[in-house]
């Protein structure tokens, strides 16, 4: 169990670089496969829960989110349910607002409390996703 | 026909409307949230909260990507507003935000050059559009209170007996202007004077200087882009020499060689997915 929260660990890791390197370089990114996949995992409430740190959970999962709006509205790659830009927009923008409504309450940002240091940068990054969904094309 | 063309393009325009405007709430609650993030850093001097200067690189492109949704969301929407006072007060939020920006990048540059380049160029592009404080005289003096409470953070940091921040804007001695010593190896310390004595509330009125801005505190960088030899002000006197600061020479030849980093940018208002990449190659060709 130890060995196998390791290397999700390692791979979420390796796909938060990956995905910052492929929008820094504008070239497509290298875990492209597995992107475009339709089967993902997605931790289990039961894994959030066990894991020692949760919020680096959300972060993977709102990475994802980022690399593949990037992968299918800036560098133009479809799949099979989307094939046109609205499509395109409507998926993405589903999944952003399915990420933030299972984030929960301790890592969102609230007026007149000092957040910690990676509840800020993960809303954040949060507010970058919304702009690389909303900007003019 | 000509009504489906019309409900059509009404219908575009509301949707592109939706979406600048959600653009432009998400890149002011993103400054929101820096303000803070900016705040951790510079206020708390725990081992788990470093200095801003040494946050992750990738700041930096998130960073400049929110500067650049400023500046797209200013240029969309602001001829689109009739009334002058509406327009005026867009341009002071966009400018607030930018400079906000601004200085971020001046920490981060302290360590990562990619930060000054992304600096300068968001510098040019404020100057374009005409955000830039001195360019406008009712915007500077929506400025000043930002810069009146960086002030006001120097002088609760020497009344804590805190070591002072010296990147950015911090550190500056008032009445000395920055970009004229450049060169000068000299350790910058921080002289409290009648001008940072002014009681809290009142604003003090600096001419924005953007070299006071940015490449102030560069000049104590090293040429490593490593984070881990960062020099401390400490340890400036000890690793650096009178003819060993190269930094802020270099630092001074790159602003005039890479004049090229400006001049081959031009930004047409539109978002550019290359600025970025352009911006980043021509620094590398720069380096090699």
């Amino acid at each position: 169990m130890q060995e196998i929260r390791l290397r999700r660990s390692i791979w979420n890791v390796s796909l938060m670089l990956d995905l910052f390197m492929s929008l820094q370089l504008g070239r497509p990114p290298a875990s492209f496969d597995c992107l475009r996949s339709t089967v993902t995992h997605e931790p289990s409430k039961n894994e959030y829960a066990n894991h020692p740190i949760p919020i680096f959970l959300h972060a993977a999962a709102l990475c994802r989110t980022i690399a593949r709006i990037n992968l299918h509205l800036y560098l133009g790659y479809d799949a099979p349910a989307m094939q046109s830009q609205i499509e395109k927009l409507n998926t993405l923008k589903d999944e952003l607002e399915m990420w933030y409504q299972t984030l929960p309450g301790q890592y969102r940002v609230v007026i007149g409390h000092q957040p910690d240091r990676s509840v800020l940068e993960l809303n954040m990054l949060y507010n970058v996703a919304v702009i690389l969904l909303y900007r003019p094309l | 026909m000509l009504s489906h063309v019309f409900a059509f393009n009404s219908c575009r325009g509301n949707a592109v409307q939706h979406a600048t405007d959600t653009l432009a709430e998400a890149a002011s609650a993103f400054n929101a949230l820096l303000e803070k993030y900016r705040n951790i850093h510079n206020e708390t001097l725990v081992p788990s909260n470093p200095p801003l200067s040494l946050s992750n690189p990738n700041m930096i492109y998130i960073i400049f990507t929110v500067a650049i949704a400023h500046l797209s969301g200013y240029r969309m929407r602001h001829p689109q507003l009739a009334v002058q006072k509406t327009r005026t007060a867009m341009a002071l939020q966009t400018q607030l935000h930018l400079l906000n920006c601004l200085e971020a990048l001046t920490s981060i540059g302290l360590t990562w050059r990619l930060a000054r380049r992304c600096w300068k160029t968001l510098d040019r592009l404020m100057e374009a559009e005409g955000l830039k404080p001195q360019q406008n005289p009712t915007a500077s003096g929506a400025a000043q209170p930002s810069i009146g409470k960086r002030k006001r953070e120097d002088e609760d940091v020497i009344s804590n007996g805190r070591r002072p921040f010296l990147g950015g804007a911090r550190g500056l001695v008032p009445g000395v202007q920055i970009g004229s010593n450049i060169n000068q190896p000299t350790l910058r310390t921080f002289a409290p004077t009648p001008v940072t004595a002014k009681p809290m509330g009142t604003s003090v009125s600096v001419p924005y200087n953007a070299a006071s801005l940015g490449p102030a505190g560069w000049e104590h960088s090293t040429p490593s882009t490593s984070p881990f030899s960062i020099p401390t002000p400490t340890l400036h006197s000890e690793l650096f020499g009178p003819t060993d600061f190269s930094s802020s020479s270099r630092w001074l030849s790159e602003t005039q060689e890479n004049d090229s980093i400006g001049l081959g940018i031009v930004w047409n208002g539109e978002w550019d997915d290359q600025l970025w990449v352009r911006s980043m190659n021509i620094g590398l060709n720069a380096n090699n």
